[in-house]
């Protein structure tokens, strides 16, 4: 131990006697470890805060609704009365299977109006979603169709301002309804926007009795994990034994396609990550180039230690820790310059994405056995060259 | 063992070999030195001498003969305990000089002392007390480039003798040297005579190989003189 640290110390001697030629050796490892650990650093982090943000977006539905492409949609029209036999259908995978409508209506409160959406909700099912006031719709409510509702927080503030929103009463379509709870916002922008962040939710029993006795757009199944696929196949062929096996019915799984999404995300980040490999490969030929005419240009220098009584595992041994030196230290500073820039990337991203994680700990996992590597491999060579050196023949040059 | 000659050749041939052709540059020779010697290898230019001197130096093996140093036999050798050999029982000074440009007096001494496998601080203290042996002390962190040819020189010495190796081998130490320089050079060759070390040096100047106390005389790869002073 204390002999490699002597090496060490010969190696580091070596290379500030020489440190015009190590700051050039490392320029290449500095640009390729920072390109891989940015590319890597960012493409993770966007997958962590995609993930974050789908996470708080609670769970996700199968959704069925009507083919709108063929011959004659209305007969497979979905009605209220199929969801009860659907949810017979579905006893054995779920029992959370509930008519969904996607619909605006006028809402007001005293002079203030609005069109946001109202959906219908089951109070059965844990949708994920975090309050922020009050409390969600629950089981009672739905049994009994009550007249309440739990609104998003975007909301609230536009009706109620900063002040306590649970326990007033909205008019939804005509009818009054007391609002028993605030949904908290979502995390990341990108979501809230694409999903619409002024939404108001009530019981289904109370949306078909009361606001609408138009049929359902949609049936929503909340199945267990990995049965999305399933669940729409049994939802699908029960409909069209109601509706007949001419109806056509289409069904999208959110999970299945989040999968994708993160499987996408994935695959992007292991190109670009493949790509910083590529450059850091290059940087390897560069270093074993150098090494080379280092070799070259340290001959006699070499022919002198060995004169001295150094042997070929002396020599070997000094020439790989001083690339390996250089690499660990060009791919440290390199991995530092990614990280901040990683850094900042993600902080102008965040606030698209919500929260972000950063793996700070694999970045400089990967980095510090990336740049080890890449000294090792590409020295060997020109190490195992200077060590082969015949000595009288280096010294006569 | 303290009897045991320090080298011992035994009918050593050397013949160097390039593609097709092979030039037999010295012929069988046969040489022992004592302890405590200090032996003048003369000749020509391309007599063999620079030839033998890489063969006792260990930096290149006989085509055919044996060779014993201090005791041990070394033609069967390989080529890492060659090097320990070189690093232990050898030191080498060359008509060039040869130290490390960039690094500065003391750390050319203490270089064999690192493979050696000595600590930093011991390796510092031994390099010191070899400058002082050569009189150099006071230049320990000068560069080569600011010492003169003879400093330079004394530099290499202390180096070759900084594993207190069994033979000081020479390969024309005064050769770049002007008369004056060389003569203070001899003097120090003289010395460390003096204290006991073996001493085996190259030359071509009958003025140098006069500070000897054996003068041996190569000729076209033969042993032609070999006498005592
Ligand atoms: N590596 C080599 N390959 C071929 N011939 C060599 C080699 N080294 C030396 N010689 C030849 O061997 C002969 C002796 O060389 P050398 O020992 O250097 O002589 P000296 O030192 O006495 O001048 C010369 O003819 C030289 O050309
Ligand atoms: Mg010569």
């Amino acid at each position: 131990m204390s002999r490699l640290l002597a090496y060490l110390d010969e190696a580091l001697t070596s290379l500030w006697r020489n440190r015009m030629r190590s700051a050039l050796t490392m320029l290449g490892m500095i640009i390729g470890s920072a390109s891989i650990i940015t590319v890597f650093g960012i493409s993770r982090a966007t997958t962590s805060g995609i993930e974050s943000t789908f996470g708080s977006f609670g769970t996700f539905p199968v959704i069925v609704e009507v083919d709108p492409t063929q011959n004659y949609p209305s007969i497979a029209q979905i009605h209220y009365s199929d969801v009860r036999p659907v949810a017979q259908a579905l006893q054995a995978i779920t029992p959370w299977v509930i008519p969904q409508w996607n619909r605006s209506y006028l809402t007001t409160y005293g002079n203030i109006r609005d069109y946001p959406d109202v959906g219908a909700t089951s109070g059965f099912h844990d949708d994920g979603l975090a309050m922020s006031q009050g409390r969600k719709i629950d089981q009672a409510d739905v049994d009994s169709a009550a007249h309440v509702c739990v609104i998003t927080s975007d909301l609230a503030t536009e009706f109620f301002g900063n002040g306590n929103a649970v326990g007033n009463y909205l008019r939804i379509n005509g009818g009054r309804y007391r609002v028993v709870g605030v949904y908290a916002n979502i995390k990341g922008s990108f979501l809230n926007s694409a999903v619409g962040s002024s939404t108001i939710a009530i019981p289904y029993t109370t949306f078909h009795r009361d606001v609408s006795s138009s049929p359902p757009d949609f049936i929503f199944i909340y199945a267990p994990n990995g049965m999305d696929q399933q669940a729409g196949q049994i939802a699908v062929a029960t409909l069209q034994r109601l509706h007949g096996p001419g109806a056509k019915y289409l069904t999208a799984s959110t999970s299945d396609f989040l999968k994708s999404f993160e499987n996408v995300l994935n695959i992007v980040g292991t190109g670009l990550a493949a790509i910083g490999g590529v450059a850091l490969i290059v940087a390897g030929i560069g270093i074993m180039n150098i090494m080379l005419v280092s070799v070259a240009e340290r001959t006699r220098e070499i022919g002198i230690r060995k004169a001295v009584g150094a042997s070929k595992n002396d020599i070997t041994l000094q020439f790989l820790i001083e690339s390996v030196v250089l690499t660990l230290l060009g791919g440290g500073i390199g991995s530092g310059i990614g990280l901040l820039v990683t850094i900042g990337g993600v902080s102008l991203l965040s606030k698209e994405l919500g929260e972000v994680i950063i793996p700070y700990a694999l970045i400089i996992a990967i980095a510090t056995c990336f740049s080890f590597l890449v000294g090792v491999a590409f020295d060997t060579y020109p190490a195992l060259r200077a060590a082969r050196l015949d000595a009288i023949e280096a010294l006569r040059l | 063992m303290n009897d045991a000659p320090v080298i011992e050749l035994r009918g050593i041939v050397k013949i160097y070999t390039s593609g097709p052709l092979e030039l037999e540059v010295l012929h069988g020779l046969n040489l022992t030195v004592q302890r405590g010697e200090y032996v003048a290898i003369m000749g020509p230019s391309g007599s063999g001498k620079s030839t033998l001197m890489n063969l006792v130096g260990c930096l290149d093996r006989p085509s055919r003969g044996t060779y014993r140093l201090d005791g041990v036999d070394v033609a069967g050798l390989d080529d890492n305990a060659l090097a320990a050999i070189r690093l232990r029982k050898l030191g080498f000074v060359f008509q060039g000089y040869n130290l490390l440009g960039r690094a500065d007096a003391l750390n050319n001494v203490a270089l064999p002392l690192f493979y050696a496998g000595l600590a930093t601080k011991e390796r510092r203290e031994r390099a010191m007390a070899r400058l002082a042996e050569v009189g150099l002390a006071d230049r320990a962190r000068h560069k080569p480039s600011e010492l003169s040819g003879g400093q330079q020189q004394r530099v290499a010495i202390a180096r070759a003798l900084a594993n207190d190796p069994a033979v000081l081998l020479a390969d024309e130490p005064t050769g770049n040297l002007d008369s004056a320089t060389s003569e203070e050079l001899l003097e120090l060759f003289s010395k460390l005579h003096g204290n006991g070390r073996t001493i085996l040096m190259v030359t071509h100047d009958e003025g140098v190989a006069a500070h000897a106390r054996r003068i041996v005389r190569l000729r076209d790869g033969n042993i032609v003189a070999d006498a005592q002073r």
